[in-house]
């Protein structure tokens, strides 16, 4: 939890400095890649878009721009040789890596960032890609400034953003998306199968299901309403007492939970300020 | 404390639109009396004596009108339905015969209902509860609430009840002890019923209303003195102030029970 809280805060630290400065030279230049034979996409860039879209293909095919702007020229040479996008294939996985002097560790499964970079940069780089994708694809996804789109997958998905919304649409298969500051959208063209959760901090969640649902859900906003259109049982919380020093102690977290249809997977919707809404698919 | 006593904890199910959650709390030692203490920031409180030995806290779905209050443009979607009203969480704790219950933020508009054992004290408090209640629970009870009114239905023992907006309404079954007592509101009436042998000596005040008895209420001769403050060696001011309050004896006087409100009646009934 920490290391989300400290990347939300270097995120929104980060898109700050670039909004504040007053950029004079742009540079675009295309990205073009293909990875083949991959059954997993990992994707960690701290800024700009990434949309991901599944076809009939069996290659992962890298397409976008990286979008440079800077102060002069001098740093729009600093910029290409200290943002770059490292591009991997290893144990079956596809990497997409933004990298530069802004990361400070060598562990790219790890979540933590680790930005260190002085206030003397005068830059902003954008990577915008869109990756064309096999459809059973495991997707594991980081973005810190920017928007996160899927379309038409069916593979696990571990999805998360800070400062932009995810979206999915017509997607399948099972896993967790969360962001901070957007919306989480989701629409399933084949309900889950295992356990999945949807988060927001600051954003509704809205998932749509297919009619056939069965699943229970664990729902939890502070300053929003919960809403859906499938016939639901209420479900008590979860939880329980238990001894502590001899003294009992019990702690509920106010979650409502539901059941629909006849039960199955348990799944997660949760914000802070922003509604939940569990949608049928017409 | 026995861990089978954890067993005890259950959980009931509801099927429809609002389930409840049930927590029933083991006492240390049942033989001896139960000290309840109960904070909520938006939810009601609604107390009354249990038949068992245990207090029962239950925790129902929160006040869905309140929320449609604050936030109008909270409403359901079209063909969609509300999920509970934002149930809240809670914390729950017992030590020694001392439980203690908070709940929210966040969220919390609910009502906790609790079962306890009929000798309790209680120290309930919320801040915007529309109503603190409770009913047949004997002990010394200190009842607190800002935005909502307080309701003590045959109780024993003393009570010191106070809000800011809202009545004080409460009969005593019996009094127990030589305590003070006081009922008191910013913005509402005072209604007090006590056992017609009530020795106590009465501290009333009304701002902007009127004081009504059934009792034989012996009125004390005005021996206040106004409350001078010199302080023209340091800032200049000078100031009196008179207490207004009417003071009295019922059955030939006992510990002061304190009677007040800016902006209501006061009624004292005999039981």
């Amino acid at each position: 939890m920490k290391q989300i809280l400290l990347v939300a805060f270097m995120g929104a630290a980060l898109a700050f400095t670039a909004a504040g400065r007053d950029y004079k030279v742009e540079d675009r230049s295309p990205v073009n890649h293909t990875f083949s034979g991959d059954k997993k996409l990992d994707v960690d860039v701290i800024s700009g878009s990434v949309e991901i879209v599944a076809d009939g293909g069996n290659s992962i095919r890298v397409t976008g721009e990286r979008v440079i702007h800077a102060a002069d020229q001098q740093n729009l040479a600093r910029a290409k040789q200290d943002d770059v996008l490292d591009m991997n294939e290893k144990d079956g996985t596809a990497q997409i890596y933004e990298n530069g002097p802004f990361r400070n560790n060598n562990n790219r499964s790890s979540d933590y960032h680790g930005f260190h970079e002085g206030s003397d940069r005068q830059y902003n780089v954008d990577w915008n890609l869109t990756v064309h994708v096999p459809r059973e694809i495991a997707l594991h996804l980081r973005d810190v400034n920017g928007s996160i789109r899927t379309d038409g997958t069916n593979g696990a998905f571990d999805i998360s953003a800070v400062n932009g919304s995810v979206t999915g649409t017509n997607i399948g298969g099972s896993g967790n998306i969360s962001t901070v500051n957007g919306p989480t959208v989701v629409s399933f063209r084949e309900n889950p199968k295992s356990d999945s959760s949807f988060k927001s901090v600051n954003g509704k969640v809205d998932v749509t299901y297919q009619p056939n649902l069965a699943a229970e859900f664990d729902l939890r906003t502070v300053n929003g309403g919960m809403f859906t259109d499938f016939e639901s049982v209420a479900l008590a919380s979860s939880g329980g007492g238990s001894s502590k020093d001899g003294k009992f102690v019990y702690k509920s977290h106010g979650n409502s939970r539901i059941r629909v249809g006849s039960g199955g997977p348990e799944i997660r919707m949760e914000t802070v300020n922003g509604s939940i809404q569990i949608r049928k698919a017409k | 404390m026995q861990i089978s006593n954890i067993a005890l904890i259950t959980f009931l199910c509801a099927a429809g639109a609002a389930a409840q959650d049930r927590v029933t709390v083991p006492i240390s030692n049942p033989s001896q009396p139960v000290t309840l203490k109960v904070s909520t920031l938006n939810g009601s409180i609604k107390v009354t004596a249990g038949t068992g030995r245990d207090v029962i806290v239950s925790t129902g779905e929160g006040d869905v009108s309140r929320r449609r209050e604050r936030n109008p443009r909270d409403g359901a979607p079209p063909g969609m339905a509300r999920i509970g009203g934002g149930r809240f969480g809670v914390d729950i704790e017992e030590d020694h015969n001392v439980v203690t219950v908070n709940s929210g933020p966040p969220g919390g508009d609910g009502t906790l209902v609790i079962e306890t054992p009929a000798n309790t004290n209680l120290q309930l408090r919320t801040t915007n509860g529309s109503m603190i209640e409770v009913t047949g629970i004997t002990g010394d009870h200190e009842i607190e609430n800002t935005n909502g009114s307080i309701h003590l239905n045959n109780v024993s023992g003393s009570v010191v009840a106070h809000t800011q907006n809202g009545a004080v309404i409460v009969t005593l079954d019996r009094i127990t002890g030589t305590k003070p007592m006081s009922f008191t509101s910013m913005n509402g009436k005072i209604d007090v019923t006590m056992p017609a042998a009530t020795k106590a000596r009465l501290r009333l005040k009304s701002d902007n209303g009127a004081i009504y008895s059934d009792f034989d209420v012996r009125l004390e001769a005005d021996a206040s003195k106004p409350l001078v403050e010199d302080n023209r060696g340091t800032n200049g001011k000078y100031r009196i102030s008179i207490d207004k309050s009417v003071t009295g004896t019922i059955n030939g006087g006992g510990p002061e029970y304190t009677f007040q409100t800016m902006n209501g009646n006061i009624l004292i009934h005999k039981k």
